[in-house]
């Protein structure tokens, strides 16, 4: 390759992978969607077929990826962090009822007595408006974050796999026909959709579910094209033919030999992708879209709060944390996974 | 080079198609945007009179003549086979379902009326006729120029094109002053980061962009509100936090600039990280290259380097994603314009949302996409202007 190939890959790649940022979709801006090229895909991802080639040498994979990982404090602490709220939110029912009273429901005899509470020992955050406990509403809020940011890029995946497998293993129109459709999905940022779909569904029918589906559905074409361009790479290898020569069939190619060698973008991109779920999550419940009460949502503590604002910045000021801790813990991990999985992708 | 812009416009073809067809069968298919339901709000609908409705909307012809005529909606011309024999008439709700009101100036041409004639529009209270740009005829077909038909707010009956229309100043105002920002902070960062790397504003400018993409951006908002409204209301004497809505009213004690630099600061942040990121990225990344190398070998100044050499190729990238972030900010801010209550077209679909007025929603939706489609097709295929390589023959790929 020569230098002024190499230069113009390099551009391009840092293009498609500064649009294809998880996180990006969510901000304000509602931004343009990531049109990333597949032949762009496909160049990001030579390199990391041929690490993984060197990488064979005895040690698994996943045995190396874990050892460097352990070595990066800033992914070990994100990983702490995130261990500890799973542990949180999936307990939450054990525990902080008990500790600070039941969070979602109002207690009418109590509710005006204990609103608005300073933080004290049996409040350490505070209390909300209707009397609730602050930290019990935000450990709440967790499992619903972490419900919708895993459920979704879940949905996303395995879509997004099966359709990039179709299309990188089966070139020609069933490879041009799923391409062409990622470029619709990816023409236009997916929250807007999301929002569209939400809005227009009956209030009643709002909630949990139709979130993670309108996140989820919709976010599956840049893991297509991400785990097409791994494929394409992967396939040339020669122990793809060797393969094929000994007479394995498309299914044995595609699932022992090419897909463990050509996941590891895809599990980095998702790992990123959750924060980016969450924070779609929490726009859209902000907007009255997404979680209904009695359900709790960091985004909708977010509305809530923002009437009492001036006198309670606290309401506001706690969930939103959360999102930013939880939001960059997965990014950081992502980041930590990127180098222990020895994937070629830049921020 | 024109390959290369042949291919962008090629590409984007299916992608308007896609997206214009998808969009359809939301508003069609989905349950809560039923136009049938819409036309009754949460009432029962008796069956025989929905029957009436369903066939004088049209709804019961097939799918893609429906669809076909959803995109000649959305299209600033508009073509209808016209028939002046026919004159329009009035059904019994008030409705015109005739093929004429189209061509009431269009000479007629005689003939026989076609079955299946065009509803041009019905709506409870009003008929809006098209052709407020000019129209002509060609034969039977009537031509006309026109806004794009976008249906009627339910709660006023105002055409929802004109109400995005009022607020979309609003928004273009908004992503000016966030994109000056962005190209600013950004790019400085960027810039200082990069030849400093590793210093204490290389350390400062990663950390606070890696916060800065993990923001939710409604929750800044209110922050920064909370901080320069609240906190520091004395010494800002209560500018920045102000609603624009009062801007001009008895309440509105400052220039209009003010009430602009919290939503602008709001909207431009994330994108103002990204570019700082890129910037730094691509300029490390050209550092290194041989040519800079033999700039420096020539003995010519830093300074000469980064700016006759460096930046030349490190910008490129960034002005792209500056463009698509421009165009994407000309979508409408729906987060940053619902935390300041900035009348653009982001809050005009926020408030539609709240108040269940539909047809702004979707309408509104629809410009955003149609704003953030064009605006990518452009900057793709000034990417070919921009870059020589491309420029000089090359595909790009």
């Amino acid at each position: 390759m020569t230098m002024s190939e190499h230069d113009k890959h390099e551009r391009h790649d840092e293009r498609a992978l500064v649009e294809n940022h998880p996180v990006r979709d969510s901000r304000a801006g509602l931004p343009a969607g990531p049109p990333i090229t597949e032949e762009l895909a496909h160049l990001h991802n030579d390199a990391v077929a041929d690490r993984h080639d060197n990488d064979a040498a005895g040690r698994t994979l996943w045995g190396d990826a874990w050892r460097r990982l352990r070595r990066n404090r800033l992914a070990l602490i994100a990983l702490i962090w995130l261990v500890l709220m799973v542990t949180a939110a999936v307990s939450a029912d054990l525990w902080v009822s008990r500790l600070f009273g039941d969070p979602a429901t109002i207690n009418s005899a109590t509710a005006m007595s204990n609103r608005l509470l300073s933080p004290t020992l049996a409040h350490p955050l505070g209390t909300d408006t209707m009397g609730r406990d602050m930290l019990g509403r935000l450990i709440y809020g967790a499992r619903a974050s972490l419900t919708v940011g895993l459920s979704a890029v879940v949905i996303s995946v395995v879509i997004g796999l099966l359709l990039g497998a179709l299309s990188g293993f089966y070139p020609g129109i069933t490879d041009s026909l799923i391409m062409r459709m990622t470029d619709i999905f990816l023409a236009f940022p997916y929250i807007l959709f999301c929002i569209l779909i939400l809005a227009m569904l009956p209030t009643s029918a709002r909630g949990i579910g139709p979130v993670i589906l309108s996140i989820g559905l919709l976010g599956w074409p840049s893991f297509a094209r991400l785990f097409r361009g791994s494929v394409l790479s992967v396939k040339e290898n020669d122990y793809v033919d060797a393969g094929r020569a000994i007479g394995a069939s498309d299914s044995r190619l595609m699932f022992r030999h090419i897909m463990p060698n050509a996941i590891a973008p895809v599990i980095v991109y998702a790992t990123m992708s959750i924060g980016g779920a969450i924070l779609t999550e929490a726009a859209l419940s902000f907007l009255g879209l997404g979680i209904q009460p009695p359900e709790i949502s960091w985004g909708r503590m977010i509305t809530d709060g923002q009437r009492l604002m001036d006198t309670n910045p606290g309401l506001v000021f706690w969930p939103g944390l959360m999102i930013i801790l939880t939001v960059v813990s997965f990014t950081l991990l992502g980041d930590g996974l990127r180098d222990a999985l020895d994937v070629k992708m830049k921020d | 080079m024109f390959q290369y812009i042949a291919r962008r416009v090629l590409q984007f073809v299916p992608v308007f198609f896609g997206v214009t067809l998808i969009l359809f069968l939301i508003a069609n298919y989905l349950p809560g945007a039923d136009p049938v339901q819409l036309k009754f709000g949460e009432k029962a609908i008796p069956p025989e009179r929905k029957a009436q409705i369903v066939h004088q909307l049209g709804l019961d012809r097939p799918w893609y003549t429906q669809y076909i005529d959803y995109l000649g909606s959305l299209s600033l011309v508009h073509m209808t086979y016209y028939d002046g024999s026919a004159p329009a008439t009035t059904t019994a709700d008030g409705s015109l379902t005739a093929d004429g009101s189209v061509a009431l100036v269009v000479p007629r041409v005689p003939g026989p009326v076609p079955s299946g004639s065009v509803i041009i529009h019905v709506s409870d209270s009003q008929i809006v006729t098209r052709g407020a740009w000019g129209r002509f005829a060609i034969g039977p077909l009537a031509i006309e120029f026109d806004k794009p038909d976008l249906g009627t707010s339910l709660a006023t009956g105002r055409p929802v094109i004109d109400i995005l229309g009022q607020a979309y100043p609003y928004t273009v105002e908004l992503a000016l002053a966030a994109i000056l920002l962005e190209i600013f902070f950004g790019i400085g960062a960027g810039i200082i980061s990069a030849v400093k790397q590793y210093s204490f504003w290389d350390i400062l400018v990663t950390l606070v962009s890696s916060v800065l993409v993990s923001l939710p951006v409604f929750w800044l908002g209110i922050m920064l509100q909370q901080v320069f409204g609240i906190w520091l209301k004395n010494v800002t004497g209560g500018a920045f936090y102000l609603p624009p809505l009062f801007d001009g009213s008895p309440g509105a004690k400052f220039p209009h600039f003010a009430y602009l630099i919290l939503p602008a600061i709001t909207l431009a942040s994330v994108s103002t990280a990204y570019a700082a990121r890129i910037m730094r990225s691509q300029l490390l990344e050209v550092n290194g290259a041989d040519y800079i190398r033999t700039a420096r070998a020539k003995g010519l100044s830093a300074g000469a380097v980064l700016w006759k050499h460096a930046m030349k190729n490190a910008m490129i990238p960034v002005v792209t994603f500056i463009g698509l972030d421009f165009g994407a900010m000309l979508a409408g801010a729906i987060l940053t314009e619902t935390v300041f209550n900035w009348p653009g077209i982001g809050w005009t679909i926020y408030k539609a949302i709240v108040g269940k007025d539909f047809p702004i929603v979707f309408g509104g939706v629809t410009v955003v996409l149609f704003v953030v489609m064009f605006v990518n097709l452009i900057v793709d295929v000034s990417y070919a202007f921009l870059d020589p390589r491309i420029r000089y023959g090359g595909t790009g790929e």
